[in-house]
């Protein structure tokens, strides 16, 4: 018995049922005629048999799309108990009546195919017959539904995935501003041929720098020593693009040194003073940078810029400064403070506790 | 090929003379580091082609090209800008992503050396003649519009907007200003508001009051002011 299995996919769910109750038109009739009775009323008879099963078949398929939706498998049984028989009963009830009303309005036609009353016995038996084979049906039917679902959940999960890889990554590329990165690989490049030691030490620095980024967002926090390595590597090229533009003054209470910070804050801030302060400005100017014991408990970390020439077409976002209050809020709650004072010289100080 | 390097980086500035060094037939001008100096030596020097940087101190390379009088053919130049890129890309301009090398260099300036043998540049270098270009950059658009393209050039508040290849532009100078740096035989002042290049121009109609009436050959009508219509018609009969 060949019968094409349902698919959740409505296209496909017309010619699945026609196929499946069409194959059951063709059992009945190949049993009809194995048992020497064949004519065009039985097949007739059969053919209202499979329509009236479609019908019947396509109120189960509605349960069902419910039963996906929200409806339990306890609600769905409850269901089921009572209208898989009443739909069968009802088909019979309509087979029955048509077969009946046949045999009293022409009787002739009735005596020569064969075709007799049927007894209440046989009206169950029948009755039974067709609740198996749509309980038969629904099997196919949630079988393929849920091969389906399994398929769907299946493509979602490696969507998922890919698309948190993506974010990942976006997070990286946040992390390393590319801009600078291309410039400072591009300078390298020409220092090289005009010295190569200072190419050579310019490479340290910016591996020194990587290895900082990379490991920003293993640690929840560094020491103030390990953040100023990476700020003084990521001066001493910036130093190669800016060329004398860059001055620079940096003020360490000495016994800060072990402070501790989130990773890539102090960072930020000098990208920030450079990127919107000193490279937006044709002579360039000084960026101070002070780390200042303010109580036995707190100490405070100031970067300071001249402000931009030509603000409009240097003005950011806004991602870097959001990205860097909630690495704070994270890192210290409420007892963290950061406050951009946008004068000249423009002032961006962050009070943490020790 | 007279060239001119717009670069704040020394640096990047030292790369690229490098990478121009093995091509004789390219003079370099002069060099800049920021949008002021560059428009300046821009001006004055009058290059074939711009070497420019998009991220300079005091600006970006746009700004640079929108100052200018002069528009060299450009190829730009950018370490890793994802704003500059995008508007490259959806201009459909020219440029070099930083390190730069030989290959791609080679490219580009081959492309401009193509365009440069179409279109030689007229010799007069205060009027502007047919082949020369205009830099316009409206909002996210950024156009090198060949003058010989533009049709009509009307004005919108203190500037004008500029009409060509069934594109429009608006362009932040005033309609005096353009006039004056325009060919006098190929753009005509038809009336306060309007000037119109001649080559565009179908069909010519008298109008009320001794005026004339120009119609395009998109069809657009263009009304010629008494005054002007008479020194029009005292140049077509010459």
């Amino acid at each position: 018995m060949m019968h094409k299995p349902h698919t959740g996919n409505s296209r496909l769910y017309w010619p699945a049922q026609l196929i499946f109750w069409g194959g059951y038109w063709l059992i009945n009739i190949v049993f009809l005629s194995l048992s020497g009775l064949t004519n065009g009323l039985f097949a007739l008879l059969f053919s209202l048999l499979s329509l009236l099963l479609i019908i019947a078949s396509h109120q189960l398929r509605s349960l069902y799309k419910k039963y996906a939706q929200s409806l339990s498998l306890g609600r769905l049984i409850a269901q089921l108990v009572w209208l898989v028989p009443l739909l069968a009963v009802s088909v019979q009830s309509i087979l029955h009546l048509t077969i009946y009303t046949l045999v009293h309005l022409v009787p002739h036609l009735a005596e020569n195919s064969n075709l007799q009353r049927a007894s209440i016995g046989s009206f169950l038996g029948y009755s039974i017959n067709t609740a198996i084979m749509l309980l038969l049906w629904s099997i196919v039917y949630l079988l393929r539904a849920e091969l389906i679902r399994r398929r769907n959940a299946e493509v979602e999960y490696w969507r998922l995935q890919a698309e948190l890889k993506a974010r990942e990554l976006d997070f990286l590329r946040g992390q390393i501003n590319s801009h600078f990165l291309f410039n400072a690989l591009n300078n390298l490049r020409a220092l090289i041929r005009e010295d190569a030691e200072a190419a050579r030490q310019g490479l340290a620095d910016l591996s020194t720098l990587l290895r900082g980024i990379l490991q920003a967002d293993t640690r929840p926090l560094v020491t103030l020593e390990e953040e100023l390595a990476w700020v003084r590597g990521y001066l001493s090229l910036e130093a190669l693009q800016l060329d004398g533009r860059l001055q620079t003054e940096i003020t360490i209470d000495d016994d800060l040194l072990k402070a501790q910070l989130p990773p890539m804050l102090m960072q930020t801030l000098v990208e920030n003073a450079i990127k919107h302060g000193i490279a937006a400005r044709r002579n360039g100017g000084l960026l101070r940078i002070r780390a200042q014991k303010y109580s036995s408990d707190r100490w405070g970390l100031c970067v300071e810029n001249p402000p931009a020439e030509a603000s409009s077409s240097h003005e950011g976002n806004g991602v870097g400064l959001k990205n860097l209050r909630e690495r704070l809020q994270l890192a210290f709650g409420e007892r963290a403070h950061f406050e951009l004072q946008l004068k000249d010289p423009v002032c961006a100080c962050v009070e943490m506790p020790l | 090929m007279k060239v001119i390097i717009v670069e704040d980086s020394r640096l990047a500035r030292a790369e690229l003379k490098e990478l121009l060094h093995p091509y004789p037939t390219i003079e370099l001008l002069a060099e800049a580091a920021d949008v002021t100096s560059g428009v300046a030596q821009v001006d004055e020097l009058k290059p074939d082609l711009l070497l420019l940087d998009i991220n300079l101190p005091d600006g970006n390379g746009f700004d640079l090209l929108e100052r200018c009088e002069w528009t060299p053919q450009v190829i730009f130049t950018t370490a890793y800008d994802q704003h500059a890129l995008r508007a490259f890309e959806f201009n459909a301009l020219d440029y070099l992503l930083k390190p730069i090398t030989h290959e791609s260099l080679a490219r580009a300036l081959n492309k401009v050396a193509i365009h440069q043998a179409v279109t030689a540049p007229t010799s007069t270098p205060l009027v502007k003649g047919r082949d020369d270009q205009l830099f316009i950059r409206d909002g996210e658009h950024c156009h090198f519009v060949r003058l010989g393209d533009i049709s009509l050039i009307t004005v919108e508040g203190n500037y004008v907007r500029a009409f060509f290849r069934n594109t429009k532009a608006l362009l932040c100078r005033s309609l005096n200003y353009v006039e004056a740096r325009l060919d006098p035989n190929i753009f005509f002042r038809a009336n306060r508001q309007q000037i119109v290049n001649m080559d565009f121009v179908a069909r010519i109609e008298p109008w009320i009051g001794d005026g004339l009436m120009l119609i395009l050959k998109d069809g657009t009508q263009v009304e010629v002011s008494r005054r002007q219509a008479r020194e029009l018609k005292q140049r077509l009969t010459i």
